[in-house]
């Protein structure tokens, strides 16, 4: 019975922020004392879909972004991973990756703006782009660093004398095994991209407004029902995509 | 012996490796080692718009007014508390409810908050606990206080009531499926049967055997978590107090003033918190290689 | 023939390969005795090309093949584990030499299926790998290695992790394809009477030095080798059976 009323009252704590977020962006007032808003409305989603808007062009940035940050530190992470793994010093080289993955983001922000500045990339699409590959890259290195066993490097050499060329092997052998591998990190990536604000607002000089800029923005703005809205832009195409597979979204690093 | 063939089964194409390296230390590298040193001879005075030679005026400045220090030694405070409590909370749920995480309901919606970024939880927590919040109309309407004003300070505050809150939320969801996890994968499972066969209960083996395994395996994660919320930005920015800001905060403060005197101190501030983050990291990264 | 000379290899301080000589004439089997650790993976994965020598040639018909790279040199290593593609069938696992090399199709089918059979394995062609014995799975690796008839097998104690039964099948299995198929093999093994039972010629390896036995009988008298301690013991167990029946 305990257990039961304990399960309930998880599963409401967990599904209370998208309820609420729900509720908010559907709201148009919302005075005190009263526990729901006042008057309700679907304008604020009308906005999103009737083009041009702000919350439309977030939704766009944040994932192209995501997109573009997932796919090349996917593909960079699995090529450059392998070096690292076979490298003579691995421990010194992946210790070298922790350094961008273990510092706040916001002060590594800080700390390179100068140069996007001078580069110009400052505010910039392709800046935040490359500011976030520098979160999101040698994450992917770490993460495919238990792919490259024995067995697998094995296979490579079987295949090699087999007769197979390199590109052959990494089409029909090395890609096909590391597919759902792959796919988690292409997710993980994306969402790091897609989660992230401090980098962004440094290097994108708050001009390159994704959705969590925006969330900010709404918030600073006292806007709650937009900010619930973009929120829940957010949350829910992981949140689907997890329901789908959950396989593909969480792996221990 | 096998590796180390390995390892030389590789020089054979020695060429298109160099570049890969040389990639890898651009874009993991060169950004943190890069900046690290520009923002050394920036807090020295050795560039930047106002610099006038070598000078140690910012470092002084940032260490004797304990402006750093002060602000380092709560950001210690809130990632420990928040990490204490997000541990002892998710090692409790992921044993009380081993069963319906493996295969019940639980196993699909733990993963949905993993879907809540830091900014979000933030402003969450605000509309959450806030004055005028949900929980204080909640109370309003039970009539347990008489008004807004009744309602405790939990955000703003100056012990991070907020802060603490929203991280040990992030962090909750996260850790419990870590636990599970390390759970199946240690057959913890197994090793409970064994235990009660040579007749312990169940919580003595959740205190001897369950616990400090759970907590040995997770040791890297757990201190890797820590050092996120060490440098935690949006969530201090939307609901800390404005008395003590936690170290990101600060950092971008001294930039955001417009004054050109402060920024020397925002780097000198950044590259302290840097610095100490990575020792911290290379004084435990043995064991995080054992474990990654 | 393949004809390699001085083979030197060293990993840091330590000599793996000590000027390693040996000839092997076309359509012959040489087997290679060696306990663990005698440096015969290494001798292997030189001649595959997938470690380069430190110094000493290779030679396939007269011609040194040190510069050309694995895939090119139609040296098929065999590893101890039979490393089958596990995301691929047996019969894309068998066929995977022949895709390489761009095989038309039909002739892919009919050499794929003709392989098959001879390893009487046509029932399981569309099993996954996991889903074989271990006796099966080596008998795939085989195939694999021989459906595109490469110059050298080169065959790394390929039955060492075998039950016994199952290991002397593939003894015979081995024998006749390599006698069908006209193979040039290099084959590796810690078991006496295995190396006995394929060898057309003989070595004997330790500690990075490898002797090559002008005949079988020279083999066998060899102290080193221990078949003079093999055939003491089992002419001794001999005779205490029949000192017993009397």
């Amino acid at each position: 019975m305990l257990r039961k009323s304990l399960t309930v009252i998880l599963a409401s704590a967990i599904l209370l922020p998208f309820l609420f977020f729900t509720v908010l962006s559907v709201g148009q007032s919302w005075f005190y004392p009263s526990v729901l808003p006042q008057r309700f409305t679907l304008a604020n989603w009308q906005q999103l879909w009737s083009g041009q808007s702000e919350l439309q062009f977030g939704l766009v940035r944040s994932l192209i972004l995501g997109l573009g940050v997932a796919i090349l530190s996917t593909l960079l992470g699995f090529i450059i991973s392998k070096e690292i793994a076979l490298a003579k010093y691995k421990n010194r080289w992946l210790l070298l990756a922790y350094w961008p993955f273990v510092l706040s983001p916001v002060v590594l922000a800080i700390m390179v703006q100068r140069f996007f500045l001078l580069t110009g990339m400052s505010g910039e699409l392709i800046g935040v782009l490359l500011g976030q590959l520098i979160l999101a890259f040698p994450f992917a290195v770490i993460f495919f660093q238990s792919f490259w066993s024995r067995e697998v490097l094995q296979l490579e050499q079987q295949s090699q004398t087999l007769g197979a060329s390199a590109v052959y092997t990494l089409r029909h052998v090395l890609l096909p095994l590391a597919k759902s591998l792959l796919l988690i990190c292409f997710f993980q990536t994306f969402l790091i991209s897609w989660f992230e604000y401090g980098l962004t607002q440094f290097i994108g000089l708050g001009k390159v407004k994704t959705l969590t800029i925006l969330v900010f923005k709404y918030v600073n703005e006292a806007n709650i029902f937009h900010a619930a809205l973009a929120s829940l832009l957010i949350m829910l195409p992981p949140a689907l995509l997890l329901w789908a597979n959950k396989k593909f979204v969480f792996r221990g690093i | 012996m096998m590796i180390l063939e390995h390892r030389l089964s590789t020089k054979t194409k020695r060429g298109s490796g160099l570049y890969l390296r040389l990639l890898f230390l651009l874009l993991a590298a060169a950004p943190v080692a890069g900046g690290l040193l520009y923002g050394l001879a920036y807090s020295l005075g050795l560039t930047g718009a106002l610099s006038s030679g070598f000078t140690l005026q910012h470092w002084q400045q940032v260490l004797a007014s304990g402006v750093l220090l002060q602000s380092l030694g709560y950001s210690l405070y809130i990632a420990f508390t928040a990490i204490t409590l997000a541990t002892a909370t998710a090692l409790f749920l992921s044993l009380y409810f081993q069963k319906s995480l493996r295969n019940g309901s639980l196993s699909y919606l733990l993963y949905l908050p993993l879907t809540i970024p830091a900014v979000v939880m933030g402003f969450l927590v605000f509309q959450l606990f806030t004055k005028s919040g949900l929980v204080s109309r909640v109370a309003y309407s039970l009539n347990w206080i008489p008004g807004l004003q009744q309602f405790p300070d939990l955000v703003h505050d100056s012990f991070g009531f907020g802060i603490i809150l929203a991280h040990t939320l992030m962090a909750i969801p996260f850790l419990t499926l870590l636990f599970n996890a390390i759970y199946r994968e240690q057959n913890l499972r197994q090793l409970q049967e064994v235990s009660e066969n040579l007749g312990a209960g169940k919580v003595y083996f959740s205190r001897h055997i369950a616990v400090p395994t759970l907590l040995k395996t997770a040791a890297p994660n757990l201190l890797l978590y820590f050092i996120f919320i060490l440098g935690a930005y949006e969530v201090p920015l939307l609901i800390g107090s404005q008395q003590h800001p936690m170290v990101s905060v600060l950092a971008v403060q001294k930039f955001q003033r417009f004054n050109l005197l402060d920024i020397p101190q925002g780097y000198a501030i950044s590259v302290a918190f840097t610095l100490f983050v990575l020792l911290l990291l290379s004084i435990s990264f043995k064991k995080l290689q054992r474990h990654a | 023939m393949l004809s390699i000379q001085h083979i030197h290899k060293a990993f840091q301080l330590h000599t793996v390969l000590d000027h390693v000589s040996v000839e092997v004439p076309e359509g012959q089997v040489l087997a290679v005795l060696g306990r663990s650790g005698c440096g015969k993976t290494t001798l292997l994965k030189t001649l595959a090309g997938l470690l380069p020598p430190d110094a000493g040639s290779i030679k396939w018909a007269g011609e040194s093949i040190n510069e050309v790279p694995p895939r090119e040199r139609e040296m098929v290593y065999l590893f101890q584990e039979p490393l089958l593609f596990p995301h691929l069938s047996v019969f894309e696992n068998i066929a995977y030499g022949l895709r390489v090399r761009k095989t038309p199709e039909a002739e892919v089918q009919s050499k794929v299926q003709s392989m098959l059979r001879e390893l009487e394995l046509q029932e399981h062609a569309q099993k996954k790998p996991d889903q074989l014995s271990g006796g099966q799975r080596q008998r795939v690796a085989f195939g694999r290695a021989i459906i595109f008839l490469p110059r050298v097998l080169l065959l790394d104690e390929p039955f060492a992790s075998l039950d016994a039964q199952t290991r002397s099948a593939m003894q015979k299995l081995f024998l006749r394809l390599a006698r069908k198929y006209g193979i040039t093999a290099l084959f590796v093994t810690h078991d006496v009477k295995e190396a006995l039972l394929i060898g057309d010629r003989f070595a004997y390896m330790a500690a990075g030095k490898l002797t090559l036995y002008r005949s079988k009988e020279a083999f066998m008298d060899d102290p080193a080798t221990g078949v003079q301690e093999e055939l003491a013991f089992w002419n001794s167990i001999e005779h205490n059976i029949s000192t017993n029946d009397k």
